[in-house]
């Protein structure tokens, strides 16, 4: 979203959306992009509601910034709330971000973000900060927007379970670098690359199983300079791995991993 | 003269062997006065409603329940943070009665509690080390330098002896942050230690490692955890006993942790 702090810049390298290169947009062009082509629910529900704007206003704003018809703005937003069943007798959609809970906030969040119609929502951590009843609330309102809409979702969490649920395909990143991509139900059922391994084995067991012991695997250790940048904390390391940097290999199955282990 | 009136008092009870923390009854109700015009009337808000629990010594009870359940006013009152209305709350077999600031201050040297933001528990002003020593420096027992050998020895425990003592608390990462709240806790050498959603904020390696953390602790000194999380998993997989909380109760029936577990599935 071109959306980097101070100090951050694209060196390389191209995002393509809808036929569109967005690095080489000028910044006019790229605010037209942002909300109405891809929309982002931030992690910070608290930071992103201006604390001083009802609810509903603040999802009228990005109508009016982006929709054509802008005379019944609030309308449209009420409508929007209550799609995302903002609950409350419609007093809730008259009521301040800090008079609100966070399950609450969050509808609010998602009904902003699907205000101006995106073609692809990207959620940063949607529900890492509520219980387990919000979670699946919200999992199933943003599973409704996208098939209403025909939504693309980029799901960003650090709970597999989530995105397993949720995705079709799932990326594993670490250190900056994507390590494993596959088919959402592979990648559970046997995950490659030995960060994705030990990264579920952090998940505690299913309900019902009693885990041998609460001792959980953890990979301590610095992150490689040269050569495979898990390497220092990999449990299946070999002397080849701290020596170069392995490739992005394709498998079988739709399948990639970065790890020496599979490169031919 | 009431202190002696309170050792009486407390002699009266008979503490259960190997108890660490009992509370029986206990109730707690929020007010608030709505100042706007014209009703200034008051609003109640039951956060506990009878709770009942103990916990042995070098026991780990997992409290889990949806948000507003109570489950962070449970911890701020077994913490003495926050008076209770009713009910009785023992800690290491002595009664806490908060209008006897002895039988507080005992209990606040047993009982330490941890919070899910680090962040905003630590002075961003303070080093590392210091940060860790001043509840001892508060607590006014032993001289400076001892606090400080004092800390130094708990930072190395909870595997933070490879970064230097003096760098500040902002710099660090979460994960480095919450082991320095947990040493902060763990330096006042405390029997029971609250985690009030510790671990909900962090990615699964530091969680991991965390877990590891807090079990290695409780086999090499007797302490007990309260558990307390919304994530019903994780609170399974650590703890002993399990309370689900519910409105400011518990429930403890068979048909709640089983719309808890499919809560967890659904994710």
């Amino acid at each position: 979203m071109r959306l980097l702090p101070p100090g951050g810049k694209i060196i390389g390298g191209r995002v393509v959306f809808h036929q569109q290169e967005l690095t080489a947009l000028s910044e006019t062009r790229m605010q037209s992009i942002r909300g109405a082509g891809i929309a982002m629910m931030p992690q910070e529900q608290t930071l992103a509601l201006h604390p001083l704007i009802r609810a509903v206003d603040q999802v009228a704003e990005v109508v009016r910034a982006h929709c054509e018809v802008v005379d019944d703005a609030r309308s449209h937003a009420k409508e929007l709330l209550q799609q995302m069943r903002l609950d409350g007798d419609g007093k809730l959609e008259l009521a301040y971000p800090h008079e609100m809970s966070g399950g609450q906030r969050q509808r609010v969040l998602l009904a902003m973000t699907l205000a101006a119609r995106p073609k692809l929502l990207i959620a940063d951590e949607p529900t890492s900060a509520v219980d387990d009843e919000v979670r699946s609330e919200i999992s199933l309102l943003i599973q409704q927007a996208r098939e209403r809409y025909g939504l693309s979702l980029l799901w960003i969490t650090h709970r597999p379970e989530d995105v397993t649920a949720m995705a079709d395909k799932v990326l594993v990143f670490y250190a900056g670098q994507l390590v494993e991509e596959a088919p959402a139900a592979n990648l559970l059922e046997q995950p490659l690359h030995p960060y994705t391994r030990l990264l579920l084995a952090c998940v505690p067991a299913q309900p019902g199983t009693k885990p041998t012991s609460k001792r959980m695997p953890v990979f301590s250790g610095p992150i490689g300079n040269v050569g495979c940048s898990f390497a220092p904390r990999c449990p299946d390391r070999i002397q080849l791995c701290s020596e170069r940097q392995p490739p992005l290999v394709q498998l079988a199955g739709n399948r990639h991993v970065r790890c020496v282990r599979y490169a031919g | 003269m009431s202190a002696v009136f309170g050792m009486q008092a407390e002699s009266g009870q008979a503490p259960i062997a190997g108890e660490a923390l009992a509370v029986s009854r206990m109730c707690k109700t929020y007010r608030r006065n709505l100042r706007s015009f014209p009703s200034r009337k008051t609003v109640t808000f039951a956060a506990l409603k009878d709770v009942s629990f103990s916990l042995r010594s070098g026991r780990i009870l997992g409290v889990t329940g949806p948000s507003g359940s109570g489950k962070s006013t449970l911890a701020r009152c077994i913490a003495c943070l926050e008076p209770w209305d009713s009910g009785e709350l023992r800690v290491g077999g002595g009664r806490v009665d908060m209008s006897r600031p002895h039988t507080v201050r005992d209990a606040r040297l047993q009982v330490q509690l941890v919070l899910q933001e680090s962040a905003a528990a630590l002075n961003p002003g303070f080093s590392i080390v210091e940060a860790v020593r001043e509840p001892l420096d508060i607590q006014g027992q032993g001289n400076k330098r001892e606090h400080a050998d004092a800390a130094m020895t708990t930072l190395e425990r909870v595997g933070l002896s490879s970064i230097s003592a003096s760098r500040n608390v902002k710099h660090l990462s979460t994960g480095q942050r919450q082991r320095v709240a947990l040493a902060r806790a763990l330096t006042m050498r405390p029997s029971i230690l609250v985690l009030d959603e510790t671990l909900s904020d962090v990615d699964l390696g530091v969680r991991a490692e965390m877990v590891n953390l807090l079990l290695d602790i409780q086999s090499e000194q007797v302490i007990s955890y309260v558990f307390i999380s919304h994530d019903v998993r994780l609170t399974r997989h650590i703890a002993d006993e399990m309370l689900f909380m519910k409105a400011g109760q518990i429930s403890r029936s068979n048909a709640d942790e089983q719309v808890c577990e499919d809560q967890s599935n659904c994710d």
